[in-house]
């Protein structure tokens, strides 16, 4: 899919896709399940070769997923109409007006138009304003869709649905879901195996950079940027295990940080 | 470990001498950036307690009272008591456990006030992940990992991991 980040599997008889779409007003996540006719062994799916088994069923998720983006992209653009009005912008006030006219007179589109326009502005009042506090700004609503699926994916019961959550959702994320990945379930075995079996051959790799986190300089090396995806992929899990390492009872800090733990008399 | 002995003989050999060396600076207490690489080097590479007391007299005599004191904070971490060392230790271990931003930053603070310059840096570092949920507190991030200690590569990656965060430009 042009213009998204995505990561195609099959488990449990259902082929699925985990992305993020990158539009005009900002990413957007998607997550698709579509169910498999036959037999077909769970692993990741080559979509530019795909086997003859799961060809239509790539179809139908392609056509779902896009049916998800468009969906919040309008959202996005409702979102982003309103907030330009709010911030005094004439053209979108007109646009405003535009659509209340044309939903009163009926057009389907404009109707529609309406309905998400009004949800947004149901969901998200216009901020108390006092004088002084005038240039606080909302939250940014991109970073708010992204943190709710990131903090979903790491809640997924599934090991697939939470390695294909963390491969796709991580690279985007970046300090902020390391922190937040230290604060989930301590990590495994069974957590490197799930995102080992999704990344394939490139394993080894990942393997390598969830070993050497501590030593950013020996992870430079990877040339292509696929190698540096996985390579970050295994710094960002390395690191994140770094963290929940040190916060035990007597952990020793010096294999966090050892400066650190010079200071601290280790 | 040979780098840290050699960075740290170059910083005390080097150090007291350029400190001193021009009477017009003295005069002033003038915090050059010859000096304030040299007491970088020594806050983040320097173990030895007597080379970092040497160094404090060095800045006290310039009259660069501040850096001094926490050189000389520095150079008695190491010799503090066991139980505050240890207590200490688990302070740092809460620190990194706590989801509270605002927390984590003041304990950081506080090591930073200890002359434990590591260990704020980690922390503010570690806040700075806690809070970088919308860009106005990604670029507060940013903003504040600048002033911090740390490693110039960690610092680096980790602000080139928070300016991702940050929408595009139109």
């Amino acid at each position: 899919m042009k213009g998204a980040r995505a990561i195609t599997y099959c488990r449990d008889g259902a082929l699925r896709i985990f992305g993020v779409y990158n539009s005009s007003l900002g990413k957007i996540p998607f997550a698709v399940k579509v169910r498999l006719e036959g037999d077909v062994p769970d692993g990741p799916v080559d979509v530019a070769n795909p086997p003859e088994v799961v060809e239509s069923a790539l179809t139908r998720a392609e056509r779902g997923a896009m049916a998800q983006i468009n969906a919040e992209e309008m959202k996005l653009g409702a979102a982003d109409i309103v907030e330009r009005a709010r911030a005094g912008d004439q053209v979108a006030m007109a646009t405003l007006q535009l659509v209340g006219q044309e939903s009163q007179k009926g057009n389907s589109r404009a109707k529609r138009a309406h309905k998400l326009l009004s949800s947004y502005i149901k969901k998200n009042p216009p901020p108390a304003v006092s004088f002084g506090r005038e240039g606080v700004r909302p939250l940014d609503r991109t970073n708010v869709a992204l943190n709710a699926s990131f903090a979903k994916s790491l809640a997924a019961a599934d090991m697939s649905d939470w390695a294909a959550g963390i491969i796709t959702f991580l690279p985007i994320m970046q300090w902020a879901g390391i922190v937040r990945l230290s604060h989930g379930p301590t990590l495994k075995d069974e957590h490197h195996q799930a995102i080992a079996t999704l990344l394939g051959r490139k394993s080894g790799l990942y393997d390598y950079a969830v070993a050497n986190a501590h030593s950013p300089k020996a992870l430079t090396g990877a040339t292509s940027k696929k190698a540096r995806q996985t390579v970050y992929l295994g710094y960002a899990i390395g690191t994140a295990m770094r963290l929940q390492d040190v916060r035990r009872p007597n952990s020793r800090i010096s294999d966090f940080d050892q400066t650190t733990g010079w200071e601290l008399g280790e | 470990m040979l780098p840290v002995l050699i960075i740290g003989g170059v910083v005390l050999a080097t150090g007291c001498a350029a400190i001193a060396k021009s009477s017009r600076d003295r005069k002033r207490a003038v915090m050059t950036s010859e000096r304030r690489a040299i007491y970088d080097a020594a806050m983040t590479t320097l173990k030895d307690a007597d080379k970092l007391r040497s160094l404090a007299d060095a800045f006290e005599s310039v009259g660069l009272s501040e850096q001094a004191d926490m050189l000389q904070k520095r150079a008695d971490l190491r010799e503090l008591p066991d139980d505050i060392k240890e207590g200490r230790r688990e302070a740092f271990r809460a620190m990194m456990r706590n989801t509270d931003p605002s927390y984590v930053n003041r304990v950081a603070s506080a090591f930073e006030a200890a002359g434990a310059v590591s260990a704020a840096a980690n922390g503010r570092l570690y806040a700075a992940g806690l809070s970088a949920d919308s860009p106005e507190n990604v670029q507060k991030a940013i903003d504040d990992l600048a002033k911090t200690n740390l490693k110039a590569e960690t610092r680096e990656l980790a602000v080139s991991n928070l300016r991702q965060l940050l929408p595009k430009a139109e």
